[in-house]
């Protein structure tokens, strides 16, 4: 699980394009929306192609993805639960 | 804004092509009996073929190309945004009665958001495909040229190209045209075909149904993608009276804000609509009670509704008018949408018919909006057309009778 | 209703409205093509913001910013803006991973910022601008739209200062494709046309205030196969009809080549030495009029080195692309 909450970290910086960030400085149980990183509604979308283009998971209701990206920690044990 | 009563903008034609029909009674006729066009994806080569219904224009670009009176020629090839804009455009020429020499010296403003994008993504990195003639047809001005081009108009042209408001803003533009003596003749509207970019770029936002798209109504849940080309012939007074020519209806009024709360979505409290749809009404100097029907944005997605829906309460009140989104018989059709709507729009108001819309079952609870569902008859002075685009781009046009209180 | 440029923030191969001074130099030409010499946009943009933004949405938006500060301005009245191509680099990418992944799995970021009028919202958006917001995309006579739209505009009640600018980016791949086809007209010549990019940003107003740069004239946008008919073979003539006195300039600054058509007419009305041929500083793109208007105010406000014209009184733009229209825009100093 730490394993994978490290590797997330990585392809969130990624992704997302957030210069000037380490993954040292993503807390695992930090909120990645609003306050926090920061992310908005896009980043969410970014991340929901993400999710399939690594781990096959796939989201269909963008709703749903509000529970899920809550932190590094949620989306970690999201995938552990639904990964193929 | 210039005063209502100053330099009236005269609408003497209107023509289009749309996936509810060829022409503007076709369409009219697909509109007051709630024909839809949207459905399978028949033209368009996609792997979303079974997965998204869309709004076609029913021809291939081999019939589009007939239709507009054209050979194929070798070394020579038109996008599809150009055909449907050279029908449309005929048809409007036809209806305002253009001669030859005031053709030539017309303005043209035209409106697209992806132009020529439908031959680029076929020929870009395809192989099989070594001419890069895709290159000169890829910028969206190349539309206009083309158009020019082809039916002889040798004035200013120029394309506005703000996403979804795209067709609104260039009837602005040639609206001031018009008020500015710069040009007494103007052919306006927008054009955008379907292609491959936007379906799947929309698909990429999550923000496609793949059910028929419900406007206004509570289940709904996306939109579906239309195309097509509207333009109308707008003159001055002075036009009019020295070619005699008929006028339909005029534009009265037309506003366009920015919402400034996000690249791609609408603020809850409808801001920018809200603030499009006031200042169209005072550059109209009409009071909102004045409307007689909306054709609103609708696109069917929860965000655009919801928020288009409280601007509308905000500006309207407990008197909502009778209003419609006719996209849920064409689907959104982007940077033309605008111009369709704007055609639309004149059919209502000419014809004195409140346009009904399909899909609804249940209003949106945060507004309590109940769109019009039957076509019915409704004397109507003014029509209000809204048409909301990314980069938080919102824009109103209203157009009304000649007669009444605007001589 | 007279017209004043009060503002005007570039960013172009001869460097930015970051560099001290900029001197009028030819730049590299190594390349093949001409890029911007880009201010660091950290100094005006949001990191947040920044981490999406492609080169064509960062020059606009910097541009922007610097000139409305220039202006002593917090938001304008209107924001225009014009460009041919567009935002080509996330366009290209979007179209490319539609490519390689056969439609499936896309990323929305890159077609989200494809729209022509990203630059413009995104300036909005930055300044919490709800004002009218418009853009236009006429190959060559982009800016030159946007431009005719802010005077009319200017000609109504309640407007003063509006934002009004040209961008246009260049990608490897994008001048790959370009360079092929007849859209950079070619010559034999010492200084061969080669494509380029930039931003210009002004503030174009009805008032004159202590940061006017100069007047602003006129704009005239025409179809270059109605000279013909209109003034056979006398394109230097018809010049005046569109602008009054426009042959009177004592600068003309034009986007034309010797080769092209109507060169030698402008040579012999203006001679050699009241000509100033811009794209050898910025290169053929559809918005380098947004670059030889801000080159024009420069020249007018003594702010360039290296110049062998020194402060001009009257300037006269003309501009002509691979499409077939032409623009003249003339500015004088006040």
């Amino acid at each position: 699980m730490e394993e994978l909450k490290e590797k997330l970290k990585v392809q969130l910086i990624a992704q997302l394009n957030l210069e000037d960030i380490t993954p040292e400085d993503i807390n695992s149980s930090d909120p990645l929306f609003g306050e926090g990183l920061g992310l908005d509604s896009i980043d969410a979308l970014e991340i929901i192609v993400l999710l399939q283009k690594e781990y096959g998971i796939k989201i269909e209701d963008t709703k749903k993805g509000k529970e899920i990206f809550q932190s590094i920690d949620t989306l970690a044990a999201y995938i552990t639960e639904n990964r193929k | 804004m210039t005063g209502p009563l100053k330099h009236p903008i005269n609408i003497t034609g209107t023509g289009i092509v749309a996936p509810i029909g060829d022409n503007a009674s076709a369409c009219f006729h697909s509109l007051v009996h709630g024909r839809t066009g949207i459905g399978r994806i028949m033209h368009l080569d996609t792997v979303h073929r079974e997965i998204f219904p869309v709004g076609e224009v029913k021809h291939s670009n081999a019939s589009l190309l007939s239709m507009a009176g054209l050979d194929e020629r070798p070394g020579k090839f038109y996008t599809r945004a150009t055909l449907m804009s050279v029908i449309a455009i005929r048809e409007a020429i036809a209806e305002a009665g253009l001669t030859e020499d005031e053709l030539r010296d017309c303005a043209l403003v035209s409106a697209t958001s992806v132009g020529g994008m439908d031959k680029t993504e076929h020929c870009y990195r395809n192989p099989e495909y070594t001419s890069l003639d895709y290159v000169y047809t890829h910028p969206c001005g190349d539309t206009a040229d083309s158009i020019c081009d082809l039916l002889g108009i040798q004035g200013y042209r120029t394309t506005l190209s703000t996403a979804c408001s795209s067709g609104a803003n260039a009837l602005m533009h040639a609206a001031l045209l018009i008020r500015n003596g710069i040009a007494d003749r103007v052919i306006a509207g927008g054009v955008d075909p379907l292609c491959l970019f936007t379906l799947n770029g929309f698909n990429s936002l999550m923000i496609l149904d793949k059910e028929h798209c419900r406007p206004f109504d509570s289940s709904r849940n996306g939109l579906n993608l239309g195309e097509g080309a509207g333009f109308l012939v707008l003159e001055s007074d002075r036009s009019v009276k020295s070619r005699g020519a008929k006028v339909h209806c005029r534009l009265t009024g037309f506003s366009n804000t920015n919402d400034a709360f996000h690249q791609t979505a609408s603020s809850p409290n409808g801001e920018g609509a809200y603030l499009a749809m006031t200042q169209a009404l005072e550059s109209a100097g009409l009071e909102p009670g004045q409307i007689g029907y909306i054709n609103v944005h609708g696109t069917g997605t929860q965000n655009n509704d919801l928020s288009e829906g409280i601007a509308i309460r905000r500006v309207f009140g407990e008197k909502v008018p009778p209003f419609s989104s006719t996209k849920s018989l064409t689907g959104h059709a982007l940077g033309a949408a605008a111009a369709l709507e704007a055609v639309f729009s004149v059919l209502a108001l000419t014809n004195d018919t409140l346009l009904p819309q399909i899909g609804f079952n249940a209003p949106v609870e945060e507004t309590g909006l109940i769109p019009v569902t039957r076509a019915t008859k409704a004397e109507l002075s003014h029509v209000l057309s809204n048409s909301f685009g990314f980069g938080g781009n919102n824009s109103t046009l209203i157009f009304s009778k000649q007669d009444g209180t605007l001589l | 209703m007279e017209l004043y440029f009060n503002a005007a923030s570039a960013i172009s191969p001869l460097g930015s409205f970051e560099d001290e001074s900029i001197s009028l130099l030819f730049p590299d030409r190594a390349l093949g093509y001409f890029v911007c010499r880009e201010p660091d946009y950290k100094n005006t943009i949001d990191k947040k913001l920044l981490r999406r933004m492609s080169k064509f949405i960062k020059m606009a938006v910097a541009g922007s910013v610097n000139c409305l500060s220039e202006a002593g301005l917090e938001q304008p009245d209107a924001i225009i803006t014009g460009t041919g191509l567009g935002c080509l680099t996330d366009t290209i990418d979007f179209l490319r991973q539609m490519n390689e992944n056969a439609e499936t799995l896309l990323n929305p970021t890159a077609f989200m910022q494809s729209t022509h009028n990203t630059a413009s919202g995104q300036i909005a958006l930055l300044l919490g601008c709800k004002n009218l917001n418009i853009t236009f995309s006429q190959k060559n006579i982009s800016f030159e739209s946007a431009l005719l739209h802010t005077k009319m505009m200017l000609a109504g009640d309640g407007y003063r200062h509006i934002l009004v600018g040209g961008i246009d980016e260049i990608t490897p791949e994008s001048h790959g494709l370009i360079s092929q086809t007849a859209c950079i007209r070619k010559y034999e010549w010492e200084n061969p046309l080669m494509a380029g990019e930039g931003a210009a940003f002004f503030i174009l107003s009805n008032q004159r205030t202590e940061k006017t740069l100069a007047r602003f004239d006129g704009i005239s946008i025409f179809n270059g196969a109605v000279t013909d008919s209109s003034f056979p073979g006398s394109f230097s003539r018809f010049i005046d009809e569109r602008i009054p006195d426009a042959g009177r300039a004592d600068l003309l600054i034009t986007g034309s080549h010797p080769s092209d058509e109507v060169y030698p007419q402008l040579s012999e009305r203006f001679g050699e030495n009241k000509i100033l041929r811009f794209k050898d500083y910025c290169g053929e793109y559809d918005t380098s009029t947004s670059f030889a208007l801000w080159l024009a105010l420069e020249l007018i406000s003594g702010n360039l080195k290296g110049s062998r014209v020194s402060r001009p009184e009257r300037v006269l733009i003309h501009n002509q692309g691979s499409g077939p229209c032409h623009s003249l825009i003339k500015v004088t100093a006040c």
